[in-house]
């Protein structure tokens, strides 16, 4: 199968009180065209450093010291920052986990969509607020006009990561980088979000990389996953492989807990 | 004799309340709830943000006085556990003073070191934890430090309220491991304050679901979570994630 992104002895180093630490250590997976990749570890293991990455969203004191990051076979870590931010939003497009601070309190949600279609394209305002109400019904947000005039304030954070979901999708990304979308949901709220994001991702046939601390949102949604702990892929594989009959023994330690707290 | 006997609190807040805010509507934080519960037992009260799980602690708790109701306790040795000991411990004290404190109010002064390094040994903090200060221990240490406080002037009651929710989930096991332990070790009562379902099943006795502000569901922990009576319970218990693939 054809690979969408490649991350190549990827690491990253952050400043600490005794010289450098490899906040990501030397990291290698790839995604293919289709699938759903997920990366799962405890706080600090560098989940979210490795997707900062590949969106060149690392800055000072962070320094990324080797590796490649190739993505339709160009590499980013070589690509100016024009280019990364031509790809940012159009080709790869990114859900945090806290829309809150995602969303800018001062524009409307709908102000946002927008402004996010017409970065990247040339399009009438009219064109581009059809094209975000349309996003908007996709994601199946209660009442669309509503949401669009609302400001984020306004709305519930099941409707805010709705919204950011829409804002992620507009320009038909090739990647999707999905990081903690459900973690700051209640659980009710956590499944419905899951199932909206499972039928699109199987609908566009969508590449997507899911980071998450919950072995049970990553067990839902990935195919393959990779088990990060302190800046390593300690153990990765198809999904019913790392999580039925792990082999590294953190990764059994890991899923041991996760097992005696269901 | 029942640890808490509380029947039908209520405490609604007045939202919208602001220069701006024409609109004064009510949210009605817990509305009408009569809780149970019996010595040595741990109960759990789950539900979904804005449920009034935390209101309905401090009721019980005595910090926040209900609007109408009445709570009998059976006890006033009281103590409490929250979610965040970043914000529990107080920054400027060292580990001594904040697990002293307690204590000294109570005139319990003789033998005080002993007593603070055998809690210490208890919790599983390492032995030269007295002379720091939080910010030095991890989140699941600073979390041992606030069961040690709470532990130490040996209450009947302890309200837990989210003790485990910003843990990893190896820590969280560690967690709650400990408090189990002593919670049989000295028969303490639990009120078990949780969002997280697979955490409550772990730890609770007897468990009550809420829903704005209401307790919709109440029953033994097993048949809460394989015979479900109530639609929101039964929505609340398919929306867990199975880890195990098949």
């Amino acid at each position: 199968m054809e690979k969408i992104l490649s991350v190549e002895g990827l690491s990253v180093n952050f400043p600490g009180q005794n010289g450098p630490i490899n906040v990501v250590d030397d990291i290698s997976f790839d995604i293919h065209k289709g699938e759903t990749f997920g990366l799962v570890g405890e706080s600090g293991s560098g989940k979210t450093i490795t997707a900062l990455s590949v969106l060149g969203l690392i800055s000072a004191p962070g320094i990324i010291t080797g590796g490649k990051i190739l993505f339709d076979g160009k590499d980013l870590l070589k690509s100016g920052s024009e280019y990364l931010r031509s790809l940012r939003g159009r080709k790869i497009a990114t859900v945090f986990q806290d829309p809150s601070s995602a969303l800018d309190p001062v524009f409307t949600v709908g102000y946002q969509i927008v402004e996010c279609i017409m970065a990247h394209e040339r399009l009438s305002k009219t064109k581009a607020k059809d094209m975000a109400m349309d996003f908007l019904k996709k994601v199946r947000v209660g009442d669309p006009e509503r949401v669009y005039r609302d400001y984020p304030h306004q709305l519930s954070g099941g409707t805010k990561q709705r919204a950011m979901i829409a804002m992620a999708l507009v320009n038909s990304p090739e990647l999707l980088i999905l990081d903690e979308p459900t973690t700051a949901l209640d659980v009710t709220v956590q499944s419905e979000v899951l199932d909206l994001l499972e039928g699109i991702i199987i609908r566009n046939k969508m590449s997507v990389l899911f980071i998450s601390h919950d072995f049970g949102v990553i067990a839902r949604m990935c195919a393959r996953i990779g088990v990060m702990c302190q800046g390593r892929i300690v153990e990765a594989g198809s999904k019913y492989a790392v999580l039925n009959d792990p082999k590294d023994p953190y990764t059994i330690s890991l899923i041991e807990s996760v097992r005696a707290l269901s | 004799m029942s640890m808490v006997n509380a029947s039908d609190i209520k405490k609604y807040y007045r939202a919208n309340q602001g220069v701006f805010k024409a609109d004064s509507g009510v949210v009605k934080a817990v509305d009408g709830v009569c809780l149970k519960i019996e010595k040595g037992c741990v109960f759990g009260l789950v539900g979904e943000s804005g449920s009034g799980k935390t209101t309905l602690g401090k009721i019980i708790l005595g910090v926040v006085k209900p609007d109408s109701g009445d709570v009998k306790l059976g006890t006033d040795k009281i103590q409490a556990i929250f979610q965040d000991p970043y914000n529990s411990l107080d920054p400027k004290m060292k580990v001594f003073d904040i697990l002293a404190e307690g204590l000294i109010i109570k005139g319990e002064c003789d033998g005080l070191r002993k007593r603070l390094d055998d809690m210490i040994d208890l919790v599983k903090l390492p032995a030269n934890s007295l002379g720091r200060y939080p910010h030095q221990f991890s989140g699941g240490e600073r979390q041992r430090v606030a069961i040690a406080r709470a532990l130490l002037t040996e209450p009947e009651l302890v309200v837990c309220d989210e003790p485990v929710s910003s843990l990893d989930v190896t820590v969280q096991l560690d967690i709650l491991k400990l408090l189990k332990d002593v919670q049989r070790r000295f028969g303490i009562t639990y009120l078990f304050i949780s969002h997280d379902l697979r955490v409550v099943r772990y730890m609770c006795d007897r468990v009550a679901v809420m829903k704005d502000g209401r307790i919709v569901e109440e029953a033994e922990t097993e048949e809460i979570y394989t015979a479900p009576e109530v639609d929101y319970t039964k929505k609340l218990i398919s929306s867990i994630l199975k880890v195990y693939q098949t």
